[in-house]
């Protein structure tokens, strides 16, 4: 009697954002509106180089003759470029150091979660020996509010700083780099951030060199209509090895926010970065109202021979997501990872998917995407592989799994594969489910409730994925799916 | 990709002047066509095949006809120019075609010069009627198969533009096998199907390129219990370039596709295939699947595949698969081991993976296409 | 004591009726068999019992210890004790068995107020009853019958039930799909199971499971109605005649 009525999974929506909240303190903000004065503004405020000013300002004329790309399974009304504020930073001086930081800002980061304090960090690793200690670059609006374990890193020659500190101290990487792999022109979103980035991390690890750490960067929108325009820059040198985690989260507001990041990745001969993000902007509510655009450009290029780049993300917030992080495989034998869940409620919607580009001979990529759809949202996989004619033997294996739960939701799936070799091998399979009345019946059977089943459920199909996420994440992404999810069964 | 010149494209149909059935009504279809039907700059439809050859509009008005001319005329089939055809001709013509999504369909409305209508009356189980070449630029076949009828149609295409709208009452089966011979210019085909309660509508299609070749499947699955079965080779040697695009569209609840499309891509040919499964909201108790596996043999040839699922409903079974790879080398050795060439290997081996969806054999005696 | 007590159970579908009026009651320490023919009426009995939604009750009443359970939720009803062996053993992939099974009996602790058991503990009972089963241990680390043989998704709704340790289980057709050794451990690990505070109800088409367990009662059901109650030797004369010459009664 396999039931085809569907009530019993409609209704268990509505949880509980736990970041929604806002922090109260003094911000310099500036007024809404983009022109050059503001481009100009951001790099003096930031002191940057002249050359660094004239990359934003060309970034902006060309952004000028550009148009917002509609071709996303996404909805948005027309967005006003001229409202937003492009820029905003917590009053006074900068703070040398975290010491100096408002506690307030402080405050805001503990109760994410997100441990700031170096000796409480490590306290935690006595207590309980599994948990290694993570350095944090802390991002509040549009500045770096300080970077944590930065003396250990250095002593392991790793460089982990603020974009912003990275623009003054290691001006010769930056400038080598910047815009290496997302050209200013690369897109509408990346050249618009190209012209207005604020702040965000930088991190180079030198030659043969283990991060002897985690390094993750937190995300937070606090002010009101302001948009966050932050840039990654990451390079591993020959060799290396880094693992890399972000976070992101915004207070509940009943308006749309922009966020438009462009992450950079460059590993050399041998190198390894592995890139994981749990994005949990602010989601909207349950009408659809509020909630980030997150419109976001991340790309990755294996320049060296077996280097190795992974993207492992879990998308649960945002109003909408538009993302495609890729990997561009220009190193004989390098390889390209994309792990994705992207969980979609209520009105949310995501377009979201990866770009393996095989240049190099020997080169292999795997893409494992699950999409989970509830309420009246709409979840989207678009990825691109593309075997140039000198990407000898070249390999990708792709999965792209979607779950349904509740009827009005859509799940849609949409593969590019171009090969233009004759001993190039791409394999690709993609499924659609739900969460059946006969799975939810069984655990009720066996006296687990329904909102326990559907996230166990869920959790089940993400298992290929969460298994790539470092530990203590894997944990968050659960928890994180399992809050998504509240309300979407009933 | 050239940009088609929509202005100058409508100039040359509003100057148009038909002599094939004046009486059809035609002003809707011109009306879309200004709206914007016409591919537009990075058209996604016409991503890898340049749009502009097929919108060029050369028009031979010296070879214009008023009547269908039908080389054997099998039965059940009349030309539409035939007042006994009229009243069906303008009950189903477009019914199964959406113009906007295929302006050359539309096109080829406006500017027909030869239909023909196959006409299988309620609970007829005909025999196959075997439909051979048209003379005409413009060709439009329409098929309509009542409720409990049977037909088998075997259809050879040969170059230039023909729509054919194919229309399955409830209870009826059609069973449609289809040969495309080589092409030596820029050609258009698209098959468009209603498959209403309990119909069943089966394809297996044997293709080869053309300088440029088109071939647009739409399938509508319009009722409970509506199957389709599409299954489609391909071979394409030297330069030829083929690109199919399908879409199978289930608007109702409890229907059932099954798709599978092998293609064999030699020399410098171009292979692009897009299969597109469309569940509409409400449509639940779809089963949906969808294959399309390609052999590249030569590292000039080009293979773009894009299998695509767009759900708007959540209790749906759906799958869909796409490979490209190469024979494989154990069974190259099997066969060696066993005495045979590398060369006559591949081709038995090639032959085999074509075989498994439509019948190599009879493609190939019936096209004589060389291996 | 009665266990489990049916009183005039009628049930449809639809508006087709499926069960017209059952009476059954199932005392602890007995093991009583439901018999009948495709399509009799025996699965629906099961489902309905445990909580199915997709059942309309028409009239009588279903109590658990003398409380009526029929409005109560699925996982409400297994709290209290019952179990229900599925015919067909859902997939949940991804999930893996361990994970589960603690899952539920964190749940059943929770509902009872008792301390969750440590997972240490769990693990330990976990391997026990799959020894007992003759199942490798690292079976209980696969997706929930996820790939799992016939055998192995019938062995391992037993080996729930010695975990979760109910006061009345329903085994649905769990000797169908079983070979010869494999019913025996399955039976083996069932009679084990049984004792005087508990109960076993097995609904089967067949007999040959009825070798091993005896049943101190059997049911036959045809066309929705319970026709003939008796003991084993009901079961034997079944096994001989077929059903038909109870339909035609």
């Amino acid at each position: 009697m396999a039931g085809t009525d569907n009530n019993s999974l409609d209704g268990l929506v509505g949880g509980d954002y736990a970041a929604g909240f806002v922090t109260d303190i003094e911000a310099d903000t500036l007024p809404p509106g983009l022109d050059e004065d503001v481009v100009r503004f951001i790099s003096a405020r930031k002191d940057e180089p002249e050359w660094l000013t004239q990359w934003r300002l060309d970034a902006y004329h060309g952004w000028l003759d550009m148009v917002e790309p509609r071709w996303g399974q996404v909805q948005f009304p027309a967005i006003d470029y001229q409202s937003i504020s492009y820029y905003s930073a917590p009053s006074g001086d900068q703070p040398k150091t975290l010491d100096e930081v408002d506690p307030e800002i402080l405050a805001t980061y503990e109760k994410l979660g997100i441990p700031l304090h170096e000796q409480a960090a490590l306290a935690g690793v006595a207590e309980t020996q599994q948990r290694p200690p993570v350095a944090v670059d802390a991002v509040f609006d549009s500045v770096s509010i300080g970077t944590t374990f930065k003396e250990t890193l250095r002593e392991a020659g790793v460089i982990f700083c603020s974009f912003a500190e990275a623009v003054h101290d290691h001006p010769d990487l930056v400038r080598k780099y910047l815009g290496s792999v997302v050209p200013r022109g690369d897109n509408f979103f990346a050249a618009l951030n190209s012209a207005v980035f604020s702040d965000g991390s930088f991190v180079y690890v030198p030659e043969n060199t283990r991060c002897p750490m985690e390094l993750s960067t937190y995300f937070r929108i606090n002010e009101r209509n302001t948009g966050q325009f932050e840039r990654t820059l990451i390079i591993a040198e020959r060799g290396a090895y880094v693992s890399y985690l972000e976070g992101c989260t915004a207070p509940m507001r009943d308006e749309n926010q922009l966020h438009a990041a462009v992450v950079e990745l460059i590993a050399l001969d041998d190198a390894e970065i592995k890139y994981s993000t749990v994005q949990n902007w602010y989601p909207g509510d349950e009408d659809g109202r509020g909630g980030i655009y997150n419109f976001v450009t991340k790309r990755g290029v294996c320049r060296g021979d077996r280097s190795k780049i992974s993207w492992t993300q879990v998308e649960t917030g945002s109003a909408i997501t538009w993302k495609y992080p890729s990997v561009v495989l220009r190193g004989d034998d390098s390889v390209g990872q994309f792990y994705s869940v992207a969980l979609t409620n209520n009105h949310q919607q995501a377009d979201t998917g990866t770009k393996m580009v095989h240049l190099g001979k020997n080169t292999r990529s795997t893409i494992i995407s699950k999409g989970i759809s509830a309420g009246q949202s709409s979840n989207a996989y678009r990825g691109l592989v593309r075997m140039n004619p000198g990407a000898e033997k070249a390999r990708n294996y792709t999965q792209c799994d979607s779950l349904l739960i509740g009827e009005k939701c859509a799940a849609h799936t949409f593969p590019y594969i171009e090969s233009r070799r004759p001993d190039g091998i791409v394999e690709h399979e993609a499924t659609t489910s739900r969460v059946s009345d006969d799975q939810l019946f069984l655990c009720r059977q066996r006296g687990i409730d329904p909102e326990k089943a559907v996230s166990m459920i869920v959790n089940g199909f993400c298992k290929d994925v969460f298994r790539e996420l470092p530990m203590e994440f894997a944990v968050e992404a659960g928890k994180l799916l399992e809050v998504s999810l509240e309300g979407a069964v009933g | 990709m050239g940009l088609v010149d929509a202005a100058s494209v409508i100039e040359s149909l509003e100057a148009f002047e038909p002599r094939y059935l004046p009486w059809l009504d035609r002003r809707d279809t011109l009306a879309l066509l200004k709206d914007g039907a016409l591919p537009r700059p990075n058209s996604e439809a016409w991503k890898y095949t340049d749009p502009v050859p097929f919108f060029d509009p050369q028009d031979d008005v010296s070879d214009r006809r008023d009547t269908t001319t039908i080389p054997a005329t099998p039965s059940h089939t009349v030309g539409f120019e035939s007042d006994t055809v009229r009243e069906l001709v303008t009950t189903y013509i477009n019914q199964a075609v959406d113009q906007r999504r295929y302006p050359l369909a539309a096109i080829s409305y406006l500017k027909i010069d030869c239909g023909v209508v196959i006409h299988v009356k309620p609970g007829d189980k005909t025999e196959s009627i075997e439909l051979g070449e048209l003379d005409g630029q413009f060709q439009r076949v329409l098929v309509i198969v009542e409720a409990e009828a049977r037909l088998e149609l075997i259809e050879t295409t040969t170059g230039s533009n023909r729509i054919v709208e194919c229309f399955v009452a409830p209870g009826a089966k059609l069973r449609h096998r289809r040969l495309q011979p080589p092409g030596t210019g820029v050609d258009y085909n698209l098959v468009a199907i209603n498959i209403a309660e309990n119909g069943s509508y089966s394809l297996s299609q044997y293709s080869t390129g053309a300088r440029l070749r088109r071939n647009d499947i739409s399938v509508n699955i319009l009722g409970t219990g509506a199957e389709a079965e599409l299954t489609g080779a391909w071979q394409l040697n030297e330069a030829l370039h083929l690109d199919n695009q399908i879409s199978v569209n289930h608007m109702f609840a409890g229907g059932t596709s099954r798709q599978h499309f092998r293609g064999n891509v030699n020399d410098r040919a171009k292979s692009i295939f897009n299969g597109r499964i469309y569940i509409a909201p409400n449509a639940q108790q779809t089963n949906a699947t969808l294959t399309n596996r390609n052999l590249v043999v030569s590292s000039e040839a080009e293979v773009y595949t894009k299998p695509e699922l767009e759900i708007y409903a959540n209790d749906v079974v759906c799958s869909h698969g796409a490979t490209i790879g190469q024979l494989d080398t154990d069974a190259l050795f099997y066969f060696q081991s066993r005495g045979i060439g590398e060369a006559d290997a591949r081709a038995i081996l090639i032959k085999g993976f074509l075989n498994e969806v439509v019948s190599h054999a009879d493609g190939r005696t019936l096209l004589g296409i060389e291996t | 004591m009665n266990l489990l007590e049916i009183s005039d159970l009628a049930v449809s579908v639809g508006n087709q009726p499926i069960l017209r009026g059952i009476d059954l009651n199932v005392c602890a320490g007995e093991v009583h068999a439901i018999m009948g023919p495709n399509g009799s009426g025996k699965s629906t009995l099961a489902n309905v019992i445990a909580g199915r939604e997709d059942y309309q009750i028409d009239r009588g009443r279903i109590a658990l210890e003398g409380q009526e359970i029929t409005t109560l939720s699925p996982e409400e009803r297994a709290h209290r004790g019952l179990f229900l062996a599925f015919q067909y053993p859902i997939e949940i992939p991804g999930v893996s068995n361990m994970e589960f099974l603690k899952a539920a009996v964190d749940s059943q602790a929770r509902a009872a107020g008792d301390p969750e058991i440590t997972a240490v503990d769990f693990m330990q009972m976990a391997r026990i009853a799959a020894e007992q089963l003759g199942l490798n241990p690292e079976f209980l680390k696969r997706g929930v019958n996820e790939g799992f043989s016939g055998g192995e998704k019938k062995r391992n709704e037993i080996l729930q039930m010695l975990i979760l340790k109910p006061k009345v289980s329903i085994l649905d057709e769990t000797d169908s799909g079983l070979d010869i050794d494999a019913l025996r451990i399955v039976a083996n690990g069932i009679s084990a199971f049984t004792n005087t505070t508990n109960a076993v109800v097995l609904v089967t088409h067949y007999q040959r499971l009825l070798d091993h367990i005896e049943p101190d009662f059997v049911h036959v059901i045809a066309n929705g109605s319970i026709v003939r109650s008796g003991d084993h030797s009901l079961a034997l004369e079944l096994e001989e005649k077929g059903y038909s010459w109870l339909e035609n009664d």
